[in-house]
């Protein structure tokens, strides 16, 4: 009973010492919450934006999504860590705290748990005022309790585990300077070596995997307590707690425990004498200095490699980096200039490790370029062809809490390597080895894809392996398209390869809504489902399409391309598209109706034949027939060409000569296609133009493009001047 | 009773306390004199349970001073230095000590804050350093508890002040058995008041002892010896330091002042005269034993 009343009236009396910092906390949550929240209902209010919209805003700015409460809730963590437990680093204050009849037990966690409770406090009552703010202006509290209630939660809680590592880095050093250091250290240091490594990755090894970051995004939004709180903050998008978010609310709570308790046993560890020393415990001086010295070094090493290439300024690098950082926290450690270089030994042990851990990179002493697994140790293989999937959409349409419709994106690899499993292995282990011989060979360059040479365009892929011992190893390659023209078609005839690349294989006629075809500017809904009575036309068009894709042959993507594009409208989408009809903000689901486009080439017999049914003129598609002129804008063309048009001649160069007309419509290509057709014009150097063309009274115009070679020689002369 | 054993403290490579020992008996002053960097202010942060010694223990009546509430409600502690919140007045000082000690005398503390003519809401932060130790002492006073650990406490008081606090702690032995336990270097304030002196001396502890045996054990004797007599005929006194003037020894010497008297008769000097030594003279000569020599400091 005593020790309970003891401990409440050591909390009050914290509290009267630190009122300061209560009043700073309160201004900063009133200025964030009942404030901004009056001005927004406000400003919208005059915007006369719907009530949902509100409502959605305000779930935003109470809940767990609020990017401004996150920053504050960073910031308090160090105000309230720094003044929890800055009385350790003052002899005069320790003498006092551990003078009294007060044991340690009953001293930090009053001093702990205040630390929390000021904010809780001052954090609820913001809400509460908050919640009387959007009261008067006619919004019911209980329509965002949910949020206000969940968001103070996992704040307080992302709060809570925050602010145990300020209070560990103050416990475990002597002066409030050396605490804020620490606990900079604490936040940042895996998360800055993990991106040095990264940059080594990424920098060195010319295989390595082009979507590398996802490889160290996992660790990356783990690698502090602020980045799990950052990126926490992140995955709640508002759609209530997900299966991800609930595992990682978790890892906050159970790292909230591990540091609270880290925290009791070394404050109880800590000599009173240790105030005014920069480390209270002398043998975590090494445990973090050497740490930061070898990444440190690395850092420097690689910086200087990248700026200037050569051995010579990497080793500059790594000195700077080597002596910069262990001097100065060798002054720090003593509060003395003259004790710079003490450990001098672990100094150069330290550097002599970033040194190893940056030739590994640099030398690639594992043979990481040239691995390539051994044929009998692949249980499966997958393969992207990067430059070839830049018009599909991978990903779903999903919707939040708030109803706003939004596409998920997912990575290209991410869904091609979870759906491919290549029975016939040799086209793809045929394009590593030839891109494994050109690295060999010496020439290291990473070209771009639109880096246009004698030899062709390069062509970039990515590969995983799933060996036979469970490992997943993924690597990118780049070579020359000429070079691997065989393999690729080999790969573009293969079923386990385009059913994996296209997304459309694995879409169900359940979850298909309507059917849109576009040409151009135009499109129009072909089939849609309502009541039932047009899910036999889209069920029969999807099959139609499966078909038609599944067995298009890379000879006919030679000799055709893409002459209109289809669409098959998922649910979501389809329930997105009609709400975009009678929203007034309809821009916000462009996004989502516009994905999901496929190509259609002329030798679809079967799609076709259906679009004829449903009344559309697909037989035009062919015909050049109605295209009266055709027109080439002079200001988008190259910059020699375009002097002709500053100096004062016409923006246009406009062919209108039939015959012309139909000689480049023979090559030409609609422009929003070219890129659906991997073995297309694409890769050449071309021009774009647009056709005009006219029937019953009313004209149309449609965006082309051609390879420049294809035109006719006069056109280009003309085009030239 | 405190019970110090054993006690050792290093500071990194700076050995405060070696393994001193003491015994500190209620209702006695116990004065802890000791030269500079002796460790005196380590001894009563150890005796207080701020430091935790790395060798031996505190104890008071048999209980470990460390980590124990119900012992430490047992004694207050005036740091030499002492801490007062930010902004704080007397009123807030007294709001606090007055939780955590719980024989606290919020009437006595109010009224000795006025006999000491200092102000209950005036900000401690203003007080010149006299009136902030006469608040500490306040504080202690108040606390009511059995012991009373003063770090330098009567540094900074004036002569009526130290007198007055004098009082004050004599007035609370007599009243309710108060132990002070007086860490000073000012032998003269406290030859005064101890009973019991503890001399420390580069981390260790010289004598502790009473001070009236102190006293009666330790003499300065003056003589002159008969012609033909030299220093080596007064090795049968137990000297500590001899002093030649002419031929006038001044000696220090141990043993009861019939003892002395006895030997001294015996050598049939001429002339000598036994003066009784003050505390600070008996510091001197006990340093000097132990090799704290005011000459080799100046010279």
């Amino acid at each position: 009973m005593t020790s309970k009343s003891l401990f409440f009236n050591l909390i009050q009396e914290d509290v009267k010492r630190r009122l300061w910092a209560v009043t700073l906390a309160f201004l900063m949550f009133f200025f964030s919450l009942p404030v901004t929240m009056a001005m927004v209902i406000g400003e919208s209010f005059k915007q006369e934006e719907s009530k949902t919209f509100i409502l959605s805003q305000l779930r935003h700015l109470l809940g767990f999504q609020n990017g401004w409460i996150t920053f504050l809730m960073i910031a308090l963590s160090i105000i309230m860590g720094v003044t929890s437990f800055s009385y350790l680093h003052s002899r005069q204050k320790v003498d006092f705290y551990h003078g009294i009849p007060v044991n340690r037990n009953h001293l930090f966690w009053s001093n702990y748990m205040n630390g929390i409770l000021i904010v809780a406090a001052v954090y609820g009552v913001n809400l509460i005022l908050t919640l009387g703010v959007t009261t008067a202006y006619g919004i019911a509290p209980e329509k965002l309790m949910g949020a206000v209630v969940s968001g103070y939660l996992l704040f307080l809680l992302h709060y809570a585990m925050i602010y145990a590592v300020t209070v560990l880095a103050m416990i475990m050093t002597g002066s409030v300077i050396v605490g804020i250091f620490g606990t900079a250290v604490f936040e940042s240091y895996f998360t800055i070596l993990l991106l040095v490594l990264q940059g080594c990755y990424g920098y060195f090894f010319h295989t390595s995997y082009k979507s590398g970051e996802e490889l160290f995004r996992p660790f990356l939004v783990k690698s502090s307590p602020y980045a799990i709180f950052i990126n926490n903050v992140a995955l709640d998008n508002g759609g209530g707690l997900n299966g991800i978010l609930v595992s990682q609310i978790v890892i906050a709570a159970v790292l909230f425990a591990i540091f609270t308790f880290l925290c009791l046993l070394l404050f109880k560890k800590r000599g009173s004498e240790s105030a005014k020393k920069a480390m209270a415990f002398k043998i975590s001086m090494p445990i973090i200095r050497i740490p930061i010295v070898v990444l440190s070094s690395l850092s420097g090493c690689f910086t200087f490699w990248t700026i200037r290439s050569s051995v010579g300024w990497a080793v500059f690098g790594l000195l700077c980096g080597m002596f910069l950082s262990h001097c100065v926290i060798e002054i720090i450690y003593h509060f003395d200039f003259r004790k710079l270089f003490s450990y001098w030994k672990q100094m150069i042990a330290s550097a002599l490790v970033a040194a190893v851990i940056f030739s590994c990179f640099q030398l690639d002493l594992f043979g990481y370029d040239s691995y390539i697994p051994a044929d009998n140790n692949i249980e499966s293989m997958a393969i992207s062809v990067t430059n070839d999937n830049n018009w599909l959409s991978y990903g779903n349409a999903g919707q939040n809490s708030q109803g706003d419709y939004q596409w998920e994106n997912q990575s290209a690899d991410d869904y091609i390597f979870s759906h491919m499993k290549l029975s016939n292995k040799a086209p793809a282990l045929s394009m590593v080895n030839k891109a494994v011989e050109k690295n060999r060979s010496g020439n290291w360059d990473r070209v771009t894809s639109y880096d246009l040479g004698e030899s062709g365009r390069n062509c970039d892929f990515s590969v995983k392996y799933t060996l036979k011992n469970g490992r997943n190893v993924y690597r990118s390659y780049s070579v020359i398209d000429s070079e691997v023209k065989e393999e690729l078609t080999q790969l573009y005839e293969d079923p386990d390869f385009i059913q994996a690349v296209y997304p459309i294989f694995n879409q169900t006629a359940e979850n298909t809504s309507a059917v849109r075809v576009s040409r151009g500017s135009q499109s129009s809904t072909v089939s849609r489902d309502k009541n039932g009575t047009d899910k036999a036309m889209t069920e029969k068009l999807l099959l139609a399409y499966q078909t038609d894709l599944g067995q298009l042959k890379v000879e006919t993507m030679n000799k055709e391309n893409p002459v209109a594009s289809i669409q098959f409208m998922t649910k979501m989408q389809a329930e997105a598209d009609s709400k975009r009809e009678g929203n007034q903000n309809s821009w916000q689901y462009s996004d989502v109706t516009s994905r999901g486009y496929y190509p259609i080439y002329p030798s679809f017999k079967n799609t076709l034949e259906l679009l004829r049914e449903c009344q559309l003129d697909v037989d035009s598609w062919n015909s050049h027939a109605g295209i009266k002129e055709i027109s080439f804008d002079l200001s988008k063309i190259s910059e020699y060409e375009k002097e002709a048009y500053d100096s004062g001649g016409t923006q246009y160069f406009t062919i209108t000569d039939p015959q012309v007309i139909d000689q480049i419509m023979s090559q030409a290509v609609i422009e929003g296609y070219a890129g659906m057709n991997p073995f297309g014009i694409w890769n050449t150097e071309r021009i774009s133009f647009s056709a005009v063309s006219s029937a019953l009274g009313s004209s149309s115009e449609i965006e082309y493009s051609v390879p420049v070679e294809q035109l006719p020689a006069s056109v280009r002369e003309a085009l030239k001047r | 009773m405190i019970q110090a054993e054993n006690l050792t403290k290093q500071f990194d490579n700076i050995m405060a306390l070696d393994h001193v020992s003491a015994e500190i008996k209620d209702g006695n002053v116990f004065g802890l004199i000791g030269t500079n960097g002796a460790g005196k202010s380590t001894f009563l942060r150890l005796l207080s349970g701020i430091l935790k010694p790395d060798e031996g223990t505190v104890t008071i009546d048999g209980v470990s001073v460390f980590e124990n509430e119900n012992v430490k409600k047992r004694f207050f502690y005036i740091s030499d230095d002492q801490y007062y919140f930010n902004n704080a007045t007397p009123r807030d000082m007294m709001e606090f000590y007055s939780k955590v000690y719980p024989e606290f005398d919020r009437r006595r503390f109010e009224s000795l804050i006025n006999n000491f003519g200092l102000e209950m809401r005036r900000k401690v932060h203003t007080f010149s350093k006299g009136m902030k130790k006469q608040l500490s002492v306040v504080c202690g006073i108040s606390a009511n508890t059995d012991y009373l650990f003063c770090d330098e406490t009567f540094d900074g008081l004036d002569p009526v002040m130290r007198q007055a606090v004098k009082s004050i702690f004599a007035n609370d032995m007599a009243e309710r058995n108060l132990t002070p336990i007086i860490a000073s270097h000012n032998l003269r304030e406290l030859e005064d008041i101890c009973d019991h002196v503890g001399l420390l001396h580069r981390g260790g502890i010289l004598l502790s002892k009473d001070l009236d045996d102190l006293k009666l054990n330790i003499h300065k004797v003056q003589c002159v010896l008969k012609d033909g007599m030299t220093d080596a005929d007064l090795t049968s006194l137990d000297r500590i330091k001899t002093e030649t003037r002419g031929k006038l020894y001044t000696m220090t010497v141990r043993g009861t002042k019939e003892d002395v008297v006895g030997l001294i008769e015996t050598l049939q000097p001429v002339f000598y005269e036994i003066i009784p030594l003050s505390l600070e003279e008996i510091f001197i000569s006990e340093t000097e034993v132990a090799g704290y020599d005011i000459k080799k400091l100046i010279f």
